[in-house]
Formats: structure tokens, C-alpha cells, sequence
């Protein structure tokens, strides 16, 4: 089996002649491999050598998970609420990528959506970090780039299926409208209380926004050639809402867009941040052995497997907590007991919760991915 | 009445909470009593969340009805807002700028009594210093969602021994990644996983 056979027989509940291991590596690779977090985010022929030396040093993977390696440029561009970027403003080079919290939504917007139009309105709120992209020709730049990038990124994932790495999701990144707004838009706070102040606006520009959605995902999925999609979930998990509001507002979103992409012979990786332990239940409405439940660490993934192994492929979890402070007997032991109790029927890829941590001990990381190697399910 | 303002809390009805509070205050009703009621909300609220019959939507929701009832009792205490059960310094640590984990800790934290210093995120040591000595606190919460705070807060953690406070100073660590392990390598006294657990800890080393 090569890496992408393998990969996939894991996403059809299969069983693959061993557990096949898809971390995300960029920000811990970019550090181990010598260059600044900047140089990965801005400079995609940097980036890859770093993974390379990474690889070359601390073992090989079957397949590169959600990567920002030479995603800078966009991520400036596309978020309203710009991230904290390495090498960027007053930022040094060398400093940690972060999300800001940021509203930039008025309460009154949700009923807004659609008087503006949903692309406009997204459009609008870029302006606020972007002034450039109000003139067409600032527009235009802006997307000339944007696809100069993505066209550099693709170059990039061709390269590493060629060397026997998959990429899982290159930059097909989508997320359901709900999450988008708490993320981005309104700011946690203020959607947690939206939901119970004005809950029938904010399930309209659920609606509203869902063909947005939808269409930015199957132009990504377009642009890279790859067909799974990177659905990143956390404000909508266990650890924040009850799983009334779960069933009320979040689960119509997360089962219409899984069953849009699945119809279209698209995957989804199901990124789940936090705790979702309380929604396993929910999640066997999606289609079964079609997505991908990606766990960071938080949620119980063992209890995943007892409630969701014959539903979906389970993918996950070596906490960044370990990666960072522990040693590579207790990261090769938590490994050993993923493969043997998820990975024993199948159904299962090892990754890192989440991303390994920039600070991670490389001989934590080798530990990790020699671990596929050294058991068999 | 008086069971009722604190069972309108605890079922988060804002509307009902405001109109009730106004017409108490207005007929002259003790603000202190309705604080007292209020916080009896907030206790029945919490309880909701230990047995896992309330999430943290509905702590953050109980929090702000709280807030909003709270602005219009203030006015009317004249100063007679009884003592808080004790000072904490709170902040996310440097490097680090995720604060809904560090915003939910210091509302609850309110909520329930104490007198909260949020220095906000990015916190270098020396600033938590500065704000423990400025204001005697005998309890530093630290938060922090990155693998990179744990050398942040084992430093803050340091720092404030070097000055001398440690003996004083609890300190007390939260954050997504925070465990046993972290809490070891930090030095700290204590980790909350999750808000409730930090007002908690706050409750048990202050005191409350």
C-alpha cells in the first residue's frame, strides 16, 4: 500500500496494512528545520526544505495534515480579523501565529446578510483589515496573489505526493457559518449571547451565509485538486454550548454541509477543537465511513471509538502537552495504546491534537512517528 | 419574591431579572438583599453546572444577566457593597493573547465576590508583579492555550518568588493543554480545567 491507498482504506473504515500517521507539522518542522515561523508562512520553498530535513531526521509520514506553509499572504488577506503573524508589524519573525479575538459584527448585522448579499458582506468586512480590496484594482491584485500562492502551494503538495506524502487537505479550509461568525465575526462572548438573546436571527444567517460557504470550499477543492475539505469546529463543541443549542443551531449546519460534500465524493475532516465527547451521539447522523472525526487531545478519543469506530474514521490525538513536556517512552506508550485500542480494526489515522507544538522535543516527534512503525494493530 | 429573583437567575430569564430588580429598587427594597438574591441565582447556577444539567453557554448567560442586574443594584449601595471575599490577579501570560478562558475565569470570579484585577493578555512577569505588590493580592491566576505559556508562566511564577511574594501568593494556572504536568513544570499551586473549577480553587485559597 503507498501512503494515499493507505489513507484512504483508513477513511472507508477499512483496514490498511498499518496505521497510517498524518500530523500537522509546519510550525514544528519550520523551527526544527531552521527557519523562522515567517519564512514557513511567506516562503514555501523554505518551508519545504525544512519539512524535509524534519522528515529526513525524525522519520517519515504517510501524509502532511492542514498546513499554513506558504499561506501568509492569504491569511492576511482573508480573515476580518487579521491573525498575529510572525515577521509582520511588530511581531518577531520568529513568534507564535495566533487567532485574535476581535468583533466586528453588530448585533443588528445577522438580519443584514442578506439585504447586502452574503459575499458582499464578507467582502466588506475584509476591507476592514484590507482598505486595498474596496478599488477593483486593489481587488484584483489581491486575488492575483492569492492564486500565485495557492498555485506555489499546489506545486508544493505535487511535489511531496511524488516523494510518497499525501497531502490530507492542502489549504481546503471551510467552515459552517456559525462557527465562521463566532470565530471571526462576532467573537465568542457575544455569539454565546446572541443564542439566547436573538436565536431566530442567528439561525437566518445560518441560512444565508450556507451557500457562501459551500461555494468558497468547492472553489478551494477546485484550486487544489484535492478532494477532502478541512472543517475546523470548536465554538460549537461540548466544551461551550448544551447539547439543546448543539441540536437546535449547530447540528442542521454541520450534517447539511458533510452531506453536500459527501454527494460530491469530497471528504470531510471533521477538526474538532475542544471537547465534543457529549456530541459524539449526534455525529452518527453524518454519512457513515465518508468523514473523517480529527480530535485534538480534549475529547475522550477512546470514547469516540466505542461510539463512533463502525461510523466514522477517527483520526487524532497526541496532546501537544506531552509532545512538549513529555518523554518519548510515554509519547511511544499513549501511541502504542492508540494504534492497539482504535487502530486494531481499522478506521483509524495517528496525528497530533491538533498541531505539534513548535516547542516539542524532537525525540518526542520521533517517537510519534516511528510508532506506526513499530506496532502493528 | 425574594425565591423567585434567584430562581428567574438561575433560569436565565434577563428580562424577568431586570424588571424584577428595577421595581425592588424602586418600591426601596435593601440592594443588599437583592445582591443576596442574586448571588444565590448564581450559586443554583453553578450546581446546574457541576451536574451537568447547564453548559458553559448557560454560565456565560447567568453571568451576564448577573452583570446587567448588578449595574442597576450598584448605584443604590452607597458603598454598602459588603467586603469582597478576597483580591486575585488574573491575565493571560506573555506570548500568549486567547483570553475567553481568562474573560470567563474573572466574570465568574466577580460573580461570586471577589475583587478581580484583570491585567489582560500578553502579561509580562514583571507587570503581575507589580500589580500583586500595588494591591496585596494573595491570588495569581494564570492563563494560557499555547504549549509556548508554559515557559511564561513557569517564568511569571519566578519572577514573583524573586520578589519575595511566593509565601503570600497562591497561584493557580488554566488554560486547554494545563494538567498535572504542566502544573509541575510551572511550579504553580494549583490548575483549573475549566472556569467553574478556577472560582473553585479561588474560593479555596482565599477562603470563600
Amino acid at each position: 500500500m503507498d501512503s494515499r491507498e493507505r489513507i484512504e482504506t483508513a477513511i472507508g473504515l477499512g483496514k490498511p496494512d498499518r496505521v497510517p500517521v498524518v500530523p500537522i507539522i509546519d510550525f514544528f518542522s519550520a523551527r526544527y528545520g531552521g527557519i523562522s515561523q515567517h519564512d514557513m508562512l511567506f516562503d514555501m520553498r523554505k518551508a519545504d526544505q525544512a519539512l524535509e530535513k524534519t522528515l529526513r531526521d525524525l522519520g517519515p509520514i504517510d501524509g502532511l495534515h492542514l498546513s499554513y506553509a506558504g499561506l501568509g499572504r492569504i491569511m492576511q488577506l482573508i480573515f476580518p480579523t487579521p491573525p498575529v503573524m510572525p515577521g509582520v508589524g511588530d511581531e518577531p519573525p520568529d513568534g507564535q501565529f495566533q487567532f485574535v479575538e476581535k468583533t466586528v459584527m453588530g448585533p443588528e448585522e445577522y438580519l443584514e446578510i442578506e439585504k447586502r448579499g452574503p459575499l458582499r458582506w464578507i467582502l466588506d468586512k475584509m476591507k476592514l483589515s484590507n482598505p486595498d480590496l474596496g478599488s477593483p484594482l486593489g481587488l484584483a491584485r489581491a486575488l492575483g496573489r492569492a492564486a500565485a500562492d495557492m498555485a506555489r502551494v499546489k506545486r508544493s503538495v505535487k511535489g511531496w505526493r511524488a516523494r510518497g506524502v499525501e497531502s490530507l487537505v492542502a489549504f481546503n479550509i471551510v467552515f459552517t457559518p456559525l462557527e465562521y461568525i463566532s470565530l471571526f465575526m462576532r467573537s465568542f462572548q457575544e455569539f454565546i449571547l446572541d443564542l439566547f438573546r436573538r436565536p431566530e436571527e442567528v439561525k437566518a444567517a445560518s441560512r444565508v451565509l450556507m451557500p457562501t460557504m459551500k461555494m468558497q470550499g468547492s472553489l478551494m477543492v477546485r484550486m487544489s485538486g484535492i478532494r477532502r475539505v478541512f472543517m475546523g469546529g470548536t465554538r460549537t463543541s461540548a466544551s461551550f454550548l448544551s447539547p439543546r443549542q448543539f441540536e437546535e443551531f449547530a447540528l442542521p449546519e454541520w450534517k447539511e454541509m458533510c452531506e453536500f460534500w459527501v454527494a460530491k465524493g469530497i471528504t470531510p475532516v471533521l477538526h474538532f477543537d475542544s471537547d465534543w465527547t457529549a456530541f459524539f451521539p449526534y455525529l452518527r447522523e453524518l454519512p457513515r465511513g465518508k468523514c473523517v472525526l480529527n480530535l485534538d487531545g480534549t475529547s475522550d478519543i477512546f470514547a469516540a471509538k466505542e461510539q463512533l469506530g463502525d461510523h466514522m474514521c477517527i483520526m487524532g490525538d497526541v496532546p501537544a502537552t506531552l509532545l512538549k513536556l513529555g518523554e518519548p517512552e510515554e509519547v511511544e506508550e499513549y501511541c502504542l495504546r492508540l494504534i492497539t485500542e482504535i487502530g486494531s480494526d481499522g478506521g483509524f489515522i495517528l496525528s497530533s491534537g491538533c498541531t505539534i507544538p513548535v516547542d516539542a522535543k524532537p525525540e518526542n516527534v520521533k517517537a510519534m512517528l516511528a510508532s506506526v512503525h513499530r506496532h502493528s494493530p | 419574591m425574594d425565591g423567585e429573583l434567584a430562581s428567574l437567575l438561575a433560569e436565565l430569564k434577563e428580562k424577568e431579572v431586570l424588571e424584577t430588580v428595577g421595581s425592588a429598587l424602586e418600591r426601596g427594597e435593601d440592594p443588599l438583599a437583592l445582591v443576596e438574591r442574586l448571588r444565590e441565582g448564581m450559586e443554583e447556577v453553578g450546581r446546574r453546572f457541576e451536574r451537568k444539567e447547564y453548559y458553559l453557554s448557560e454560565l456565560i448567560m447567568s453571568a451576564e444577566i448577573f452583570k446587567e442586574a448588578m449595574a442597576l443594584v450598584e448605584p443604590r449601595l452607597a458603598g454598602a457593597s459588603g467586603e469582597a471575599k478576597g483580591s486575585v490577579v488574573i491575565g493571560t501570560v506573555k506570548g500568549d493573547i486567547h483570553d475567553i478562558g481568562k474573560n470567563l475565569v474573572a466574570t465568574l470570579m466577580r460573580c461570586d465576590g471577589f475583587r478581580v484585577h484583570d491585567l489582560g493578555v500578553d502579561v509580562p512577569p514583571g507587570l503581575f508583579v507589580e500589580k500583586l505588590r500595588e494591591t496585596g493580592a494573595h491570588l495569581l491566576a494564570l492563563s494560557g492555550l499555547l504549549t509556548l505559556a508554559f515557559d511564561s508562566m513557569r517564568d511569571t511564577v519566578r519572577a514573583v518568588a524573586e520578589a519575595g511574594l511566593r509565601e503570600r501568593v497562591k497561584v493557580i494556572i488554566g488554560g486547554g493543554p494545563v494538567d498535572e504536568k504542566v502544573l509541575e513544570y510551572v511550579g504553580a499551586d494549583a490548575f483549573g480545567k475549566d472556569a467553574a473549577q478556577g472560582v473553585k480553587l479561588a474560593n479555596a485559597f482565599l477562603g470563600g
